[in-house]
């Protein structure tokens, strides 16, 4: 379970997330939804401990600065970062090893499996493509077994086919008990997995939602409703 | 043609307000600007005396080693396997917008020009370090020679290069010319020998002041038209420059009316190039390197944060760093300058703490914190960045240890002074490494690289102070005799720098908690 306590994240003046309170529950798929700038990845950054914030945040029981916190989750950045000049397979033995998990090769050679990087285990990350780069990226994070899971704009780059393999995944770890915690602003593609919703607007948290909570409306009608989006239609067809 | 022509001074509006858009940028460019004028002020004091003199040996020398530069410059360029016609940007709106392709041919071939001068300028200031002064006209001459020298070879490797697009049969032209005219130079090299009976010392002095040299082409033309000119040499003056700009300007000919069409390649490449650029920009150092035939090692990861160890010793070994042939060479140097001079081991410490300074200021540990993967890692962040740093410790260590130890057994120095030797050297090389950790925390990822490189030189000599000063002080208070100085010298330095590097390290622990360097 991720817990974000009245989380503040400040730059100067600006404040990019303000009093931010969240929950994503074991075995849930939760969302944060939100226009560009809202504060989505100022709060993922936040949890993976990437940022200094003012408030409290918790992954599986223990604040996100010790060390069995960080060997519970996985992080997916909207970025991939790779070593340039490592192949798929040293990535993979070099995180294993980093975070001492037992037989990180069965579940790396699934997910290699599972993503067709197979061909391209031997090939230095410079070499790969950016969807392929994402990938390796999705596949460190889950080669550490993660209790939860934090995922930035995670559909960047792939095709659509790895879309919905990635979508089946994220179902299958929740299905396990997995946490998961995903920030996007592509709401048509998280729409048919989603569990638990948070919407953000201007660094703050506007709307909460769940999905047996909807009756019948969509999420994307909630994001308009409660966001200052508006989608200019006259404009559009003129 | 007026449109490109705006372009591209929009272009250089912008850079300038690029360079003056923040405070250190600023005052990096004044300073440079300073600092060349204080090169031309100086020349200007001292440079007229040159002028009666002619082509003396020093400005034989001189003229030699700035072509010398040009020429390496120039072989980079052609031997270059990241080529691109243009940058990004420029690829995208020239090739791709409404105009003829002999006008976008013409302004390559114009911005080639204006790069030309800009390296024709470092030419000069090559001259200017060694000979101290020369007289406005010989400078004038040598700045002409080196830039019509720019002026062919930039515009020839873009001709290669869309030559090397549309027939790939011909794309390694460019390499073939590169190497024949370092043959040239080996031929001429030889006949010397051959023709001075194997005298090494001829052989360098008729190289610099005779003739020979203008048999290779273009380089030796360049020489010509300098040597005719500054001694008066009507014919020589007429033959070299003619040679030059007649090769600029078939060049030209050849590149501006290229008839065959190139652009979806150029884009493609320039592109790539771009991205590239602006990686190796921000400090990747592999972003332009050749990964296509990196030899596999086989890898084996150390646990928790010593996996950081083993992935940068991994890392080392894929781009042959762990003792390079360069570190190899320059060691070689000293050593043996140490050895067949007599130097003796003491001054053979002094360059090999030199060498370490130089070598902690190019350590980049900078792109270990920037992937946020290392943050993550579940370990102390003490530990992960003693990770870090221990690879580069350990290895310039044992390189040292060992090239004190030969020099140290050849000049017969006692056991005592090699192992002082070895730890006064370790000593300074905690506080350099040290100090390269203190630069990142003070001024993070974000700052600018030219301005962090000088804080970093700046904040290495100033962890060095407290032990220099310490044993400047005992050597006049103890007053230590020349035998014991290296004595004095290695166990203040062991002592002070250790300490130093110790509480640096100590207040930089926690820049690995993932809080500390990404935050601001």
């Amino acid at each position: 379970m991720i817990e974000v306590k009245h989380l503040t994240k400040t730059y100067g003046n600006f404040k990019a997330a303000e009093d931010v309170n969240l929950v994503a529950k074991d075995g849930n798929i939760t969302i944060l939804l939100g226009p560009n700038g809202a504060g989505k990845s100022t709060t993922i950054k936040s949890i993976a401990n990437l940022l200094k914030f003012d408030g409290e945040i918790d992954i599986c029981g223990y604040p996100n600065t010790e060390v069995e916190a960080k060997q519970a989750f996985g992080y997916i950045p909207d970025t991939p970062v790779l070593y340039d000049l490592l192949t798929i397979d040293e990535h993979v033995d070099f995180i294993g090893s980093a975070y001492r998990v037992e037989n990180y090769r069965e579940s790396a050679d699934y997910y290699i499996r599972l993503f067709d990087l197979e061909e391209k285990r031997k090939s230095v990350a410079k070499e790969l493509s950016k969807g392929m780069r994402q990938k390796v990226s999705m596949l460190l994070a889950l080669v550490i077994q993660p209790k939860a899971l934090l995922i930035d704009e995670p559909m960047v780059g792939l095709d659509p086919a790895s879309i919905e393999e990635t979508l089946g995944l994220f179902v299958k770890l929740k299905n396990e008990g997995c946490a998961i915690l995903i920030s996007t602003h592509i709401i048509d593609i998280i729409e048919n997995v989603w569990d638990e919703a948070y919407i953000m607007d201007h660094g703050r948290i506007v709307k909460t939602a769940s999905r047996e909570s909807m009756n019948g409306d969509s999420l994307k009608e909630l994001f308009f409703q409660y966001t200052s989006v508006e989608v200019k239609k006259d404009e559009i067809l003129d | 043609m007026k449109s490109l022509i705006k372009l591209s001074l929009l272009k250089i509006r912008g850079q300038i307000r690029a360079l003056f858009s923040k405070p250190s940028s600023a005052i990096t460019t004044i300073a440079i600007v300073l600092l060349y004028g204080a090169i031309v002020v100086g020349n200007m004091m001292s440079g007229e005396v040159q002028t009666a003199m002619g082509m003396t040996l020093d400005i034989h020398i001189a003229v030699l080693v700035s072509l010398g530069m040009t020429a390496l410059m120039v072989l980079m360029q052609l031997l270059n396997k990241n080529k691109a016609m243009l940058m990004g940007e420029d690829a995208f709106y020239l090739l791709g917008g409404p105009f003829t392709r002999r006008q976008v041919q013409s302004f390559v071939v114009g911005y080639t020009y204006v790069q030309a001068i800009y390296m024709s300028l470092l030419s000069l200031f090559v001259v200017l370090s060694i000979v101290g002064g020369a007289s406005w006209t010989v400078l004038l001459y040598i700045f002409i020679a080196n830039y019509l020298i720019y002026v062919i070879f930039l515009a020839l490797t873009d001709y290669f290069y869309v030559l090397g697009i549309v027939f790939p049969k011909r794309a390694n032209v460019a390499k073939y010319v590169a190497y024949g005219l370092i043959a040239c130079l080996f031929v001429v090299a030889g006949y010397l020998v051959y023709q001075t009976g194997f005298d090494m010392q001829s052989v360098a002095l008729t190289f610099a002041q005779g003739k020979s040299f203008y048999f290779v082409p273009v380089f030796g033309w360049a020489k010509m038209f300098i040597s005719g000119a500054v001694d008066g040499q009507v014919f020589e003056t007429i033959l070299g420059l003619g040679l030059l700009v007649g090769a600029a300007v078939i060049v030209f000919i050849l590149f501006r009316n290229f008839p065959y069409d190139y652009h979806e390649q150029a884009i493609e490449d320039s592109f790539a190039l771009s991205q590239k650029m602006k990686s190796a920009k921000k400090g990747n150092m592999d972003a332009l390197r050749d990964t296509s035939k990196l030899k596999q090692y086989n890898s084996s990861f150390a646990k928790g944060a010593w996996a950081i160890s083993s992935k940068l010793i991994l890392e080392m070994r894929k781009r042959k760093t762990l003792v390079s042939i360069q570190e190899l060479i320059t060691l070689a140097v000293f050593a043996g300058m140490s050895i067949i001079l007599e130097f003796g081991i003491v001054w053979f410490s002094a360059m090999l703490i030199y060498w370490v300074v130089i070598s902690a200021q190019s350590a980049n540990f900078k792109d270990e914190f920037q992937n946020y993967m290392i943050y993550l890692i579940p370990d102390s962040p003490a530990k992960k960045l003693l990770a870090i740093i221990g690879p580069v410790i350990v290895k310039t260590t044992i390189v040292t240890t060992l090239a004190i130890i030969i020099v140290g057994i050849a000049g017969q120095e006692s056991m005592y002074d090699i192992v002082y030797a070895a730890l006064m050297v370790f000593g300074y090389l905690c506080v350099c490494i040290s100090a390269n950790i203190l630069t990142l925390r003070l001024f993070k990822s974000t700052a600018n690289r030219t301005f962090v490189l000088l804080m970093q030189m700046l904040i290495i000599v100033v962890c060095m102070i407290p032990s220099i000063a310490l044993s400047v002080w005992l050597m006049f208070t103890l007053h230590i005799g020349d035998g014991q100085i290296l004595q004095l010298f290695s166990i203040v330095s062991i002592v002070s720098n250790v300490v130093v590097a110790g509480v640096v390290i100590f207040l930089c622990r926690n820049m690995l908690n993932g809080r500390e360097l990404k935050s601001e």
